[in-house]
């Protein structure tokens, strides 16, 4: 096998692949684009969602209010709730959503707080379960109702002497003591290898499909075949080029949606959760390593599979299975729960995307890391021959 | 026009579509079978690693037992929780996932409490933030710290003279009143108007392509309009084949839903709370209804275009990023805030994802289901003068 | 120089079982020689004219194709042959000079030999003027003459031509014509396919029916008629090909 070939072969490829509108979109625009569009979307609809429970007013009604005067005219003076006069069909107004919600005060209850304080008077919040404004307009009104409770609990025990601090007698505070990178990589290694193993696999599509049936397609691959090179310099230039697709496309993704995540709170400041963004080289160096085996199988594969088919039309259905088999295992990061262990280990694209999750989260599990690194070489040795037999198989190039 | 003659090329693309592999994997095999063991396969999963993550026994150090040797009686006895032996290195512990969390009781903790006047101590809990294991420690010892609290809080009152009943003069308690299947609906509800337009559009693609570029790129197109049947006809035809794919592909994906629903009932208990949720043949009738002139639109505005492109890849590489453009205001659709109104009856597919989740949750405002139907309608007609149109010009059915 | 030796292929269709597409053909083309291979579709001419370039390879039998053995020295055999089968065949996102460098470089020529030949040939072909445009934006006759360059650029003493003309207006067909002219001039070896008879009786020195992957016939055109007693090459062949019905 001569690399000078090799290279020939490659960058012919490259340059016609760079040529091409539906490569250059599929393989760096939309990695590129598609986690800040993303990004920006949920950002907006979060802004949209917030904005609309905090500043909007629910409509709410006060059933039996002269029973409680007091907590009714807080309730009243509550700036996201509106009162309404009167509670005529609550039930049904509720259901349909043109009240939110309503209060009933139990017959003599402020009397019943001074008079008998063994007696805990219950006041019911008549909602829409779930429904957005209806549990906005109970959770305002929970508010309003404790603060009054509290002012009650202060008054009733300092008469007997005792002070609102009686009633803490100690504090809970929770600390985090992971470091900000293990906490990112905790919350990135739920998406990102499953996000990873996609991109690897729908970059190298379209080039792989290009290479093999595309050729056939267009009438060269006759052409081509009667030149001086080998099948073998053939296969592996075009397999490289497919690799390159599909490792440039998950490189560009990645850094796009690094850069988008850390982009997030200067774009988002009503999303006023700290978000202290890390992400370790090492890790993400490491997993890189990782998906290599796993990007060389599936170009080799998507290659070999191509090739079998006449036209881009044929290739499109024959890969397509292809991709809801990769989906499913790739998954399994995003699943709470699932952890890595020596069954699953040698599941294929399973066990890369959980070590990706482990290694993401600064864990280095290395016997399974090894194990795991190991099978997917094999896995890609076994495709890559497979990609070369099918390129040598006059059936398959031919399709008689 | 002469509708017989219609039939006949309705006829002839139906045969025709029927042998086509891709066809029938796309509209029929795949909504029948792959989407229900997606989702009950996904499910039983997703489910069966919550139970196993609950069934955990959690590892969590207590540090300073000797300032508090009451309180971590309490958590030595508490269920669910391991405690062990204190180590200098737990911040690196919890950090490598080998311990949940730490809980640091401050000196002179139980000093504090008899004495009562002067600061609350704090209690501190070290955890990892993010980590579902970490995190769901967390809650159990916040949940033990607090019951032991109020035990704390009851002995003073007590010793007062003061029933704990004091500290409770008023609770708020919520109480649903909208109708069960309203309310288990409400997810459901926002998803499938999602589903239906999704599968309205993707049952139509394939069809809509094959039917104009295609009978393009196969050379068959020039042939059919030399045939004595008229523009209107052949349009008509091809339209009747592309609705009835959509059709066909959207009722046979909800039906095989509707069984997964009955089947894997438990599955869904996350989504629907555990209210029964049933869809009422009314809505049903009402929301298909609806979904009609979507699928017609869809029908239309697909032929419209793929009969502009030379071949089936170029129909496909133009259309695709187009999806998109559905996509959204379907998304849009299914947000909690977003709430039918005039403005956004006329926005077409995004109306028709509001006010189906309203049917479906067995709200029927009249008004707004006239006032969506009727611009669905007229999108509609506009679709199919475009599709009628495009097989009019020259330049566009002979595009060279 | 191309002999081939009892040349057999067969293989293995789903659905009509075991195929003989070419059954122990024998030929031999001189240098400086036209040979024809006349047949309808499905006879066995692309078949041939593959294993000749090394595409395919023979059940059985073998040639030799510029001295070299093409089942043992594949490789070399390719090196000398140039092949032009459906005549329009070009990557159409490269650009006719790129194009044509392509494969002078899988031709191992070295960049400075590979840039003379490139302008030798533009130029002898008239294409300088669409030099650096896009395949898929040429004209057919343009694309002809970017396939023909591209055979040309390494100057292989063999040249194997698949129905070049099928498809082709009158005008862009005679320049193939002309081109494969020229090669024979050039003292190059040249084989082509066809079933057009009028092609055949034009530019064949020799001329070889082919019919269910055999050979049925085989000789000057003048042999031929003198043989079966016709003039005309279509009565010929149909007389040829008729005898095994």
């Amino acid at each position: 096998m001569s690399l000078r070939n090799v290279g020939i072969i490659y960058r012919k490829e490259l340059t016609d692949s760079l040529r091409d509108r539906r490569t250059l979109i599929s393989s760096i625009v939309v990695p590129i684009l598609s986690f800040p569009l993303l990004m920006l979307a949920i950002g907006a609809i979060a802004v949209f969602v917030i904005t609309k429970t905090t500043q909007q007013q629910q409509v709410v009604a006060l059933i039996h209010a002269e029973q409680a005067p007091d907590l009714a005219q807080r309730i009243r003076r509550e700036r996201n709730l509106r009162v309404v006069g009167d509670a005529e069909n609550y039930i049904q107004r509720i259901n349909d959503k043109s009240l939110q919600a309503a209060v009933e005060f139990p017959t003599g209850m402020e009397e019943k707080i001074r008079t008998s304080p063994e007696e805990p008077q219950t006041v019911k919040i008549y909602v829409y379960e779930d429904e957005l404004r209806s549990s906005t307009a109970a959770r305002a009104i929970e508010s309003v109702v404790r603060q009054y409770r509290d002012e009650i609990v202060t008054q009733r025990i300092s008469s007997r002497g005792l002070e609102a601090r009686a009633l803490q007698p100690f504090k809970t505070e929770k600390q985090n003591v992971a470091s900000a990178e293990k906490v990112t990589g905790n919350v990135l290694g739920f998406i990102l290898p499953y996000f990873i193993i996609i991109l690897c696999l729908t970059g190298a599509m379209y080039p792989a499909i290009d290479m093999t049936a595309g050729e056939k397609e267009r009438g060269t691959m006759e052409t081509i075949l009667a030149s001086p090179i080998g099948r073998g310099e053939l296969v592996f230039g075009k397999f490289l080029l497919t690799l390159t697709a599909s490792l440039v496309t998950t490189a560009l993704s990645i850094i796009s949606l690094g850069l988008t995540v850390m982009a997030v709170p200067f774009l988002f400041s009503q999303l006023s959760k700290k978000f202290v963004v890390a992400v370790s080289i090492k890790a993400a160096a490491a997993v890189f390593f990782l998906i290599l085996p796993l990007a060389i199988v599936f170009a080799a594969v998507m290659m070999a599979l191509a090739l079998r088919a006449r036209n881009y039309r044929e290739a499109q259905s024959l890969l397509a299975p292809l991709l809801f088999l990769v989906i499913l295992p790739a998954l399994a990061s995003m699943v709470p729960g699932i952890e890595l262990n020596p069954r699953l280990a040698l599941v294929p694209v399973m066990n890369v995307s959980l070590v990706a999750k482990e290694i993401l989260a600064g864990q280095y599990p290395w016997p399974f890391i090894g194990i795991i690194f190991g099978s997917t070489c094999v896995y890609a040795a076994a495709a890559l021959f497979y990609a070369r037999r099918q390129f040598e198989s006059e059936e398959v190039l031919f399709r008689i | 026009m002469r509708l017989d003659q219609a039939f006949v090329v309705y006829r002839k693309e139906m045969v025709d579509l029927l042998r086509d592999r891709r066809t029938i994997f796309g509209t029929l095999i795949f909504p029948l079978i792959l989407f229900p063991l997606m989702t009950v396969g996904f499910g039983s999963l997703v489910e069966k690693s919550a139970k196993n993550v609950r069934k955990e026994v959690t590892g969590v150090m207590l540090l300073g037992e000797e300032h508090a040797p009451q309180l971590a009686q309490v958590l030595r006895n508490a269920e669910g929780l391991r405690i062990v032996p204190p180590a200098p290195d737990y911040v690196q512990q919890i950090s490598s996932k080998k311990l949940r969390a730490a809980v640091e009781l401050p000196t002179g903790f139980e000093a504090a409490l008899t004495d009562g006047s002067g600061d609350p101590p704090q209690v501190k809990i070290y955890y990892y933030s993010t980590e579902m294991r970490s995190e769901s420690a967390v809650s159990r010892l916040e949940e033990i710290l607090r019951n032991y609290r109020n035990s704390v809080v009851e002995n003073r009152l007590g010793a007062r003279g003061l029933s704990p009943a004091v500290l409770k003069p008023v609770v708020a308690e919520r109480q649903n009143v909208a109708a069960t299947e309203k309310v288990g609906g409400m997810k459901l509800a926002s998803m499938i108007p999602y589903f239906i337009t999704i599968l309205c559009l993707t049952g139509a693609l394939h069809p809509a392509i094959d039917l104009t570029a295609g009978e393009k790129e196969r050379g068959t197109l020039e042939t059919i309009l030399a045939s004595s049947i008229s523009r209107g006809e052949l349009v008509l035809g091809k339209f009747l084949m592309i609705l009835t794919a959509s059709l066909t592909t959207t009722i046979l994906a909800i039906f095989s839903f509707s069984l997964t629903v009955i089947f894997a009932k438990s599955y869904l208990d996350e989504l629907t709370q555990g209210h029964p949720f049933s869809i009422s043949l009314q809505s049903a009738a009402c929301v298909l209804l609806l979904a009609l002139p979507l699928a017609v639109f869809f029908s239309g505005a697909l032929m419209a275009m793929s009969l502009r492109a030379k071949s089936y890849r170029e129909a496909q590489g133009q259309i695709g990023p187009l999806m998109i453009v559905v996509i959204l205001p379907a998304v849009v659709g299914m947000l909690p805030g977003v709430e039918l109104n005039a403005r956004l009856a006329v926005i077409p597919i995004l109306n028709v994802s509001l006010v189906a989740r309203e049917i479906l949750t067995g709200n029927y405002p009249w008004g707004m289901i006239g006032l969506v139907f009727a611009s669905s309608c007229a999108y509609a007609a506009l679709a199919l003068s475009a599709a009628a149109n495009m097989f009019q010009r020259e330049e566009v059915l002979f595009r060279a | 120089m191309i002999e081939s030796l009892q040349l057999c292929k067969q293989f293995q269709d789903k659905k009509r079982g075991v195929v003989r597409a070419v059954e122990s053909v024998s030929f031999r083309c001189q240098p400086g020689q036209i040979y024809g291979l006349l047949g309808a579709n499905g006879a066995g001419k692309t078949t041939t004219l593959r294993m000749l370039a090394t595409i395919l390879k023979p059940t059985s039998g073998t040639a030799k194709v510029a001295g070299h053995d093409v089942v043992t020295e594949p490789q070399k055999v390719r090196a000398s042959v140039g092949f032009l089968s459906t005549a329009t065949a070009l990557y159409g996102r490269l650009t006719a000079q790129e194009m044509v460098e392509y494969f002078g470089r899988l031709h191992g020529l070295d960049e400075g030999t590979l840039k003379k030949r490139v302008d030798e040939i533009f130029n002898r072909l008239n294409m300088k003027e669409f030099r650096t445009r896009a395949c898929d934006k040429l004209s057919t006759g343009e694309k002809q003459k970017v396939s023909i360059a591209r055979t040309l650029v390494n100057d292989p003493p063999v040249m194997i031509f698949d129905e070049p003309t099928v498809g082709l207006d009158v005008m862009t067909a005679r320049t193939i014509v002309g081109f494969i002219r020229e090669c024979r001039q050039r003292g190059k070896t040249v084989i082509f396919s066809t079933h057009v008879m009028s092609e055949a009786e034009k530019l064949c020195d020799t001329i070889g029916i082919i019919h269910n992957g055999r050979l049925m016939a085989e000789g000057t055109l003048a042999a031929l008629r003198t043989q079966h007693n016709l003039e005309d090459l279509e009565d010929i062949f149909v007389q040829v090909v008729g005898d095994q019905k």
